[in-house]
Order: structure tokens, then C-alpha cells, then sequence
């Protein structure tokens, strides 16, 4: 018997049994949900982006009214994270993580994401990451590949029919998988045509990212449908085949990710930022009161250049004395930090923003001043993007945080955009 | 045409098929009678090659059914209690699938239709879904597919099984029919008045042994009945 046919007999037996539609009119209304909420949040961004820039250009704009009258001028910045061309696709947690920062040469660093701080909201819900695409993607499309796969043959061995065609000249492998593809097929190509469709109506019109996420469907699609045809071989009756499909899903798409989380904390437990945040605070106030009494003790530093105050200089001084001190403690930590994050790399947890991380050039992300801000990864890709990367930003700091508050985006990160050359000054205070 | 030779069938420490043979040539119906569990059905298995024997061979047309079972079952159509067909098809198409499936080449929907008409399907029935089918209409299509296939042997087992009277006896003379166009028959049947009535040889089953083999022409149906009672009663 032709391939064709059974494929034909098939897709045929599929469509009237209803289920197949009802399921891709679900996935389309969820999948446009999905995309109009990814959609709303990109231009949200984009929106704060602009105001963002707008200000910055009035601040550089002010600010060189006053170069060459005031004593002495510093560099300040604001770079921004915009949204990548697949953005709309995959949000994830991406609100709790930084796509600004407030740079200023010797400014406070705990102002440095000032602005994250105010957009935060609730952490538990932002820790579950928005309804998007990539949601529907991983969670919800292998629900209905199973649905219409997962009793492939059970159902033939449970009504009889198994025993009618085993009894035809015909190979029971061959006949298995043609069903399979023709059932993953009507399944996967609509589900793919919905969420491509989407998707482009969402904003993302990048050819690769969209062949990406085309290949990157298609392929998860097939890891699914091979889990049917292992059940549809296994399981016996349809009840059994309907327990071991859900069984699987929950344990792949939502316990193996915590799972594997949970082993790896175990294994290589990460560092505590609050334990951290206290000790660097208890440390930075220590070495604070005591430069004051040294202060208090000592000659003022005698000035060798007229356009740097000598309270900017001993400022400056006192801050790079109290980074060396601090030095080892940040060391430990970071060094627990990168410990954590090699093993979860290693484990391949292709879901996971973090593994996807490198480092770019520090030049990139240091402020044009003696001292190292920041230092700052991203994505290969360079741009917060991604299905089913649910993406994370990471801005990693060296500088300790003076405020006892955990900062979310001690972790995280993604190309950083300026509007230029971060060099334009601003009066010093 | 179907050879039993010497089938031995063990499951562990069960004997579920003791030293069977027997012969069905072309256009001879076998009823094997026995009460459940007597092997009748294992020995339809084995002729269809679900199942290996411990020991001895089923073959049809000289074809081990172990050995060569694509070939035997090419030659071969089993009609199983209930024919299971897909409901979501019509009957029409379950019959053409199968026929594809059966490796069937003159497919022309004339033939289709020509077949389920010789085997008493009603012509409105033709196009409407198979889970609207009655059981009696479900065994019709099997033995549609049997007339298209060109079957040389059936296998059937129990098929009047759960048929009323008038379904049971249309499906008798469908299988005679088929009996008189040459056709192997092998039946398992616990309906001995009908066995009589069409097989060319009965075979009394019991506890995996094949007790007796008689002429049906030469008995009535009240001697087989006895002997029947007799030979499951010996047993017990």
C-alpha cells in the first residue's frame, strides 16, 4: 500500500473527528493573545525608550552650556537595552531585569538601575514570565501534538482494528510511522502556519529569526511526536496512552526545568545576594567611619590641579581605597556566582537564558572614567530576543550595592545601546 | 490449503495447543467446537503468525505462517468476532482502505461497491460512517473485503458471535457461498447447529486438544450435540 494512501486515510479519519480544529482555533486564539501581549509590550518599551533618549538629549544639551565656565565637568550616560527584532515574540521575565541604566562618572552606583527598581512590581509574577508566543510554543503546542497523537495505536489495539490490519500483508513499523507523520503533519504544519503568522503580526519580521523559530518549532514538534510513537507502542489502552502523554509533558515541560534547577543549586548551591548585600554593606560602613576618623586626623590632600575640588579628589580616593578592600569579598562571591552558572551550562539547559550568556568587551560597557562600573553579557545574538529562550537580562556589577535591597538584575543581560559616545559632560555637583 | 502439523503451543507451564493437526482443502469449511479456552482461537493466531508455536508448523498453501507471514497473509482474511473497522470512515472507505492495505490492485469503486453489494450490504449503507454500522453490517464488510481480496481462506473466529438469528444465518450463507467458490474456511464456532449445517468437517476442541474430527455430513446435529457433551464432560 502506497504511503500516500494511508497518509490520505489518515488526515481524513483526523479532520472528522472534530478535535483537530476545535484544538488549532484554541492555539490561534491563545497564540493571539500571546502575540498581541508581547506586541504591547515591546512598544511599552519602545516607547520608554524614547522618552529615555529625549531626556538624555535635553540633559547633553544643558550640559554644554555650562563646559568651560564650571569648574570641572564629568561624563554621564544613560544606555538602553531596546527590544530585538523577535522581541514580541518571547518577553519571559524580561520586566525584572534592567534595559537602562543611569550612568554618571563617580555617581552612587546604587542609582545605577534606578529605574528597574521602579518598574519591578510584584517579583512573584514577574518570576513567571508573561503569556507570550514562546509560552504557547513550549508549553501549550506539545499539549496538542499529544492530544492528537498520544493514542496513535493503542486506540486501534483497544478497539480490534489492530488485529484486522496486522492481518494484511503490510509492516506494522512502516504503517506506524506514516500514521505518525501524516497526524504530526496535520497537526504541525496549521500549528506552524498560526504562530508564524503571529508572530509577523507582532512586530517580528527578521527572515532569520523567523526561519529560526520555524526550524526551531518544527523540530520541537518532532521531539513530541517521537514521544507519541514511543507511547502509541508502549501503552495498551487509550487511558493509559492519555496518563503517559500528560505524565511526560509534566515532567518535561514543567518539572525538569525546576528539576534540573533544584540539582544544580545542590550541587553548586548559589551565593546568597542577601547575605552578600549585608556583609558588603556592614564592610562599606566600617570603612566608611573609618575614614572619616583618618580624615578628621589628617592634613586635607593638597590640591595639584585647580579644576578638580579637593573634596571630588578625596572622594575619589576614598571610594577606590574602600573598591580594594571590598575586592576579595566581591571576588568570592562572583567566583560562587560563575561556579553556579558553569553547571547549569553544562547541563545544557537549552531553555535557560543564562547559558546563552557572553561577555562583551568591557570597553563596551565601562564608562569612559578610571574607575570600572560595570561590566556587562549578553546574548551571542547581542539583542534581548528569542522563542523559547525566555530571556533574561543581566548587568553583572562589580561595584558592591550600597542599598540592602537585592538587586534583581545582579544577573543578567543583553547588548546595551547609547545614543553614542558616552563622553558628554555634566556640571559636578 | 490450511495445514496443522502437529501444533504444540506452551505458555510457561500451560499447554494451551497439545499435538493439533488437521487439514482444510480448498472450498471445505472446519468448525473447531469447544468450550472457552480450548485453543480455538491460538490456532487461528498461529495461522495468521501473531503467534510461534512451541513446536510443529501452520502453513497455508505449503507457506510456514512463522516463516513467511507476509506471503500467508496476503492469501489469508480473519474475520474476528467483531470486524473493528474505523468509525470515522464509511464503509465504502474502510473497505478501500483495507483493500489497499491487503496490497488489492483492482480497486475500481464498481468492484468496491459490486463486493459489499455481494455481501448484503444494503446500497444506502455504503456512504454512512461505520460507527452507525450494526454489528451484522460490520461482519458484511468483512466479508466484502474477503470477495475483493480474492481470499483463499478465511479465518474466522466466532464470528456469529452476538448476531441475531436472521444476521447469523445471512452471514452462513455468505461463508457458504464463499465455501462454493473454493474458499478454505476454518471457523471457530460455539454454535453447533450451524456448524453442522455448513462445515465440511467439525473438530471438537478441548483443553488444547483436538479430541475428535467428524464428517458433518454423516452425523445429525442431535449426535454431535451428544458427542460434544460427552467428549467436554470426559475431559472435565
Amino acid at each position: 500500500m502506497s504511503v500516500a494512501s494511508i497518509a490520505r486515510y489518515e488526515i481524513r479519519r483526523l479532520l472528522r473527528d472534530r478535535a483537530l480544529p476545535v484544538l488549532l482555533v484554541l492555539l490561534l486564539g491563545l497564540g493571539a493573545y500571546a502575540a498581541w501581549n508581547g506586541r504591547a509590550w515591546v512598544d511599552q518599551r519602545e516607547a520608554a525608550i524614547a522618552l529615555i533618549k529625549q531626556e538624555e538629549q535635553q540633559t547633553k544639551e544643558r550640559s554644554r552650556a555650562f563646559v568651560g565656565k564650571a569648574p570641572s565637568v564629568l561624563p554621564r550616560a544613560q544606555p538602553v537595552l531596546p527590544p530585538g527584532a523577535m522581541a514580541a515574540l518571547s518577553i519571559g521575565q524580561a520586566d525584572a531585569y534592567p534595559y537602562t541604566a543611569d550612568v554618571v562618572a563617580l555617581g552612587d552606583p546604587t542609582q545605577l538601575l534606578k529605574h528597574v527598581w521602579a518598574d519591578i512590581g510584584n517579583p512573584a509574577a514577574r518570576a513567571a514570565g508573561r503569556f507570550d508566543l514562546a509560552f504557547v510554543i513550549v508549553f501549550l503546542l506539545p499539549l496538542v501534538i499529544l492530544v492528537v497523537t498520544h493514542d496513535l495505536w493503542s486506540r486501534e489495539r483497544e478497539r480490534g482494528i489492530a488485529a484486522l490490519v496486522l492481518s494484511q500483508p503490510v509492516s506494522a513499523t512502516r504503517l506506524l510511522v506514516v500514521k505518525l507523520l501524516a497526524r504530526g503533519l496535520a497537526v504541525l504544519l496549521p500549528a506552524l502556519a498560526i504562530i508564524l503568522a503571529l508572530a509577523i503580526g507582532a512586530g517580528a519580521h527578521s527572515p532569520a529569526g523567523l526561519a529560526v523559530l520555524a526550524l526551531t518549532v518544527l523540530l520541537y514538534g518532532a521531539f513530541w511526536l517521537a514521544l507519541a510513537l514511543l507511547i502509541g507502542c508502549l501503552a495498551r489502552r487509550t487511558t493509559e496512552a492519555a496518563i503517559a502523554a500528560g505524565a511526560l509533558w509534566l515532567l518535561i515541560v514543567v518539572m525538569a526545568p525546576s528539576l534540573t534547577l533544584a540539582t544544580v543549586n545542590l550541587i553548586a548551591p548559589p551565593p546568597s545576594q542577601m547575605q552578600f548585600a549585608t556583609e558588603v554593606k556592614a564592610m562599606q560602613s566600617d570603612i566608611a567611619k573609618r575614614q572619616q576618623r583618618e580624615h578628621a586626623n589628617s592634613v586635607p590632600l593638597a590640591s595639584s590641579s585647580s579644576l578638580i575640588p579637593d573634596t571630588v579628589r578625596q572622594a575619589y580616593a576614598d571610594r577606590v581605597a574602600a573598591d580594594r578592600e571590598l575586592a576579595h569579598l566581591i571576588a568570592s562571591h562572583a567566583q560562587a556566582e560563575a561556579a553556579h552558572r558553569q553547571l547549569l551550562d553544562r547541563l545544557g539547559c537549552c531553555c535557560r537564558p543564562w547559558q546563552r550568556r557572553t561577555r562583551l568587551t568591557e570597553s563596551q560597557a565601562r564608562m569612559p572614567t578610571a574607575r570600572s562600573t560595570s561590566s556587562i553579557r549578553s546574548t551571542p545574538s547581542g539583542r534581548h530576543e528569542g522563542c523559547c529562550t525566555r530571556p533574561i537580562w543581566t548587568v553583572t556589577r562589580r561595584r558592591p550595592l550600597k542599598s540592602t535591597t537585592h538587586c534583581p538584575a545582579s544577573n543578567t543581560a543583553s547588548t546595551w545601546a547609547s545614543s553614542g559616545p558616552v563622553s558628554w559632560p555634566i556640571l559636578l555637583p | 490449503m490450511l495445514s496443522a502439523k502437529s501444533l504444540v503451543m506452551e505458555h510457561g507451564a500451560h499447554r494451551a495447543l497439545d499435538d493439533v493437526s488437521f487439514e482444510v482443502r480448498p472450498g471445505e469449511i472446519f468448525c473447531l467446537l469447544g468450550a472457552n479456552g480450548a485453543g480455538k482461537s491460538t490456532t487461528i493466531k498461529l495461522f495468521l503468525g501473531f503467534l510461534k508455536p512451541t513446536s510443529g508448523a501452520a502453513e497455508v498453501d505449503g507457506l510456514s505462517a512463522q516463516q513467511r507471514p507476509q506471503e500467508v497473509r496476503r492469501r489469508l482474511l480473519y474475520i474476528p468476532e467483531t470486524v473493528a473497522l474505523y468509525d470515522e470512515l464509511t464503509g465504502y472507505e474502510n473497505l478501500d482502505y483495507f483493500a489497499r492495505l491487503a496490497g488489492v490492485e483492482e480497486r475500481s469503486p464498481a468492484r468496491l461497491k459490486d463486493a459489499l453489494r455481494s455481501a448484503g450490504l444494503a446500497t444506502d449503507a455504503f456512504g454512512r460512517r461505520v460507527g452507525l454500522y450494526s454489528k451484522g453490517m460490520r461482519q458484511k464488510v468483512g466479508i466484502a473485503l474477503a470477495i475483493v481480496k480474492e481470499a483463499r481462506a478465511l479465518l474466522l473466529d466466532e464470528p456469529t458471535s452476538g448476531l441475531d438469528p436472521t444476521a447469523s444465518a445471512e452471514f452462513h450463507e455468505l461463508i457458504v457461498r464463499q465455501r462454493d467458490s473454493g474458499t478454505a474456511i476454518l471457523m471457530a464456532t460455539h454454535d453447533l447447529f450451524r456448524a453442522r449445517e455448513v462445515a465440511t468437517t467439525i473438530g471438537l476442541m478441548q483443553a488444547g486438544r483436538l479430541r475428535r474430527t467428524l464428517d458433518a455430513s454423516a452425523i445429525t446435529a442431535n449426535d454431535l450435540e451428544n458427542l460434544y457433551l460427552e467428549e467436554m464432560s470426559r475431559s472435565a
